[in-house]
């Protein structure tokens, strides 16, 4: 016997809709049920203003995209499917999307910095080594720090062995539970501050314009298609 | 009584107008200049679009609400980005697992309004422009590739005709769609109709001479072919590092390629006196064509001095956390200008 198509179809959605909420309601492991694993994380800007960040993670290794995001730190990327992520501002400090979908902040000239992506070497902490497949290739595991710099040549980032790292980022010891950041500035350093919003006066008066285009260009359309009309 | 009707007003004034309305929607997303620039371009659609001419171009800006509504979904499908979360798809999900903002949903609305003002801009010059006129206005050399351009542009609402039509035959015949796969009555007629109306295209023109060799005296010389080749290709290095961010260099190369190009479009051929192309009606250039270019260049003079000294009154970045918008009073003012050819009566 076969069964009637609407049968067939009404099962089907039946199926997906399980198999929907079974994926979105199955409870996720929290960062308490696991051992945890941490990795340091050192972000430069142009200013010299230096960020450091340490962060606990149950996976056996993360990626560097999910290390940046996990820290806490304001960041801005974008997708580039199968190639991975492009970071676009770190700490309010990059450029916008619509740029940084087009050039991923690198300006035309050789000596244009953007956001470059280091990896510290784990004997030696005064290396810094390029990772040029970029942050969502790389694989970060216990123990291991990662860098970035707003720079174009040297990334002048510092040689300090992760204890110093989580220390400076403000973790009381080294197997916190949640992930901390702090910036610190240099001297004569300014922390970084975004436009202020416009005031309430400039709001109300480029509304009342809005609305004034808005009743303006409606009068007019009626008014040329009565004419039209008639 | 003899009533005279409004003649259409000179292209050249909605060309202006048309290149000072898609600044805004082109340089950024601050939703106040969109917003207004998308106000004034829709009052003029609307002022614009009662004939004939106006429900040829209507189905485009259906089309370009769809594809806002696709934009809107892809980029909070598919940007991860803000801190304003309004729900969560899983991680394993390729590309569209993750995090859905708020920020995203917003940037996703603010480029739909900016396609649909560049759509309405053009949906607006498709339904006004005069066409003949405007490709009258080109140099005679470049006619062939006018009226090819011509052809191809007027094939768009055609195209959408065809279809309704198709459509309405196939329902009448019993026709239902229900999905993809009974997309093959419609498909296939439209493509066979559109290869026989460009067959006839094709054949009205030939009979009219068109790609016939030039007369001798039109002829271009080798120095008029290499500078017209050297204009082309400075042009396009000019655009490359205009996209690349050298402006200095770009705005050099891009004047180069205009004098190369003025070079080898307005200099005489070979042979004197040059053909003449006569004109039954000449162009006219009157008060409401000098209203609407005169409000269109103020319009573009204000967007280019603010985006000199005032680049984030047209932009604007919902990412990493949502902030109100810059605010450009003056601009917004200005934008309001856009208005002026529903206003004025040629």
């Amino acid at each position: 016997m076969i069964l009637p198509w609407h049968i067939i179809r009404l099962w089907l959605l039946i199926s997906l809709a399980a198999l929907l909420a079974g994926v979105l309601l199955a409870p996720r492991p929290t960062l308490a049920d696991e051992e945890l694993h941490h990795a340091g994380l050192v972000v430069r800007d142009a200013e010299g203003r230096m960020t450091y960040a340490w962060v606990p993670f149950a996976e056996e290794a993360i990626d560097g995209i999910d290390l940046l995001r996990r820290s806490g730190i304001p960041v801005v990327t974008v997708g580039f499917g199968a190639l991975g992520d492009g970071v676009c501002s770190i700490g309010g400090q990059g450029c916008g999307v619509a740029e940084c979908r087009r050039t991923v902040c690198q300006g035309s000239t050789a000596d244009s910095p953007y956001w470059q992506y280091f990896a510290q070497d784990p004997v030696d902490p005064a290396v810094w080594t390029w990772q040029p497949l970029g942050a969502s290739s790389s694989r970060v595991e216990d123990g291991d720090v990662f860098g970035w710099s707003w720079t174009a040549g040297d990334p002048a980032l510092p040689a300090l062995p992760p204890a110093e790292i989580a220390s400076r980022a403000g973790a009381a010891d080294m197997a916190t539970a949640a992930p901390i950041f702090r910036t610190v500035l240099p001297d004569g350093v300014a922390v970084v501050v975004n436009a202020s919003p416009p005031d309430g006066p400039t709001t109300a008066a480029a509304a009342a314009i809005l609305v004034v285009i808005a009743g303006s260009a409606f009068g007019l359309a009626a008014w040329r298609r009565t004419a039209a009309v008639a | 009584m003899i009533t005279q009707r409004a003649r259409p007003l000179d292209p050249r004034a909605w060309i202006i107008w048309a290149v000072a309305a898609n600044l805004p929607p082109l340089v950024g997303r601050n939703p106040w200049p969109l917003a207004a620039t998308l106000i004034a371009v829709l009052s003029v659609w609307a002022a614009y679009s009662t004939g004939a001419a106006g429900a040829r171009w209507r189905p485009l800006l259906g089309l370009a609400l769809v594809f806002g509504v696709v934009s809107v979904l892809f980029n909070l499908l598919t940007a991860h980005i803000g801190d304003r979360v309004i729900g969560t798809l899983p991680e394993s999900w390729p590309v569209i697992g993750g995090v859905l903002t708020l920020n995203a949903l917003i940037y996703g609305l603010l480029s739909a309004m900016a396609i649909f003002s560049l759509v309405a801009v053009s949906a607006t010059l498709g339904a006004t422009l005069d066409w003949s006129a405007t490709m009258r206005l080109l140099p005679e050399r470049m006619a062939a590739l006018a009226v090819a351009g011509s052809v191809a542009w007027s094939y768009l609402p055609r195209t959408t005709a065809a279809l309704v039509e198709i459509r309405e035959a196939q329902m009448a015949r019993g026709y239902r769609p229900r999905g993809i796969r009974d997309a093959a009555p419609l498909v296939i007629p439209l493509l066979a109709g559109g290869l026989e109306r460009a067959m006839i295209t094709a054949e009205a023109l030939e009979a009219r001479a068109f790609g016939s060799p030039l007369a001798p005296e039109l002829t271009p010389r080798p120095w008029q072919v290499a500078s017209l080749l050297g204009g082309l290709v400075t042009a396009l290095t000019g655009a490359f590092c205009l996209a690349l961010g050298q402006v200095t260099v770009a705005g050099v190369l891009l004047a180069m390629a205009a004098g190369l190009l003025m070079a080898g479009l307005f200099t005489r051929s070979r042979g004197e006196p040059r053909l003449r192309r006569t004109r039954y009606r000449d162009p006219v250039w009157e008060r409401a064509e000098w209203i609407v270019s005169g409000a269109a260049i103020a319009v573009l003079a204000v967007e280019i001095a603010t985006l000199f000294l005032d680049p984030a009154a047209f932009r604007y970045e919902p990412y990493p956390s949502l902030t109100a918008p810059a605010i450009s009073l003056p601009l917004l003012a200005a934008l309001g200008l856009l208005l002026v050819p529903a206003a004025v009566r040629p």
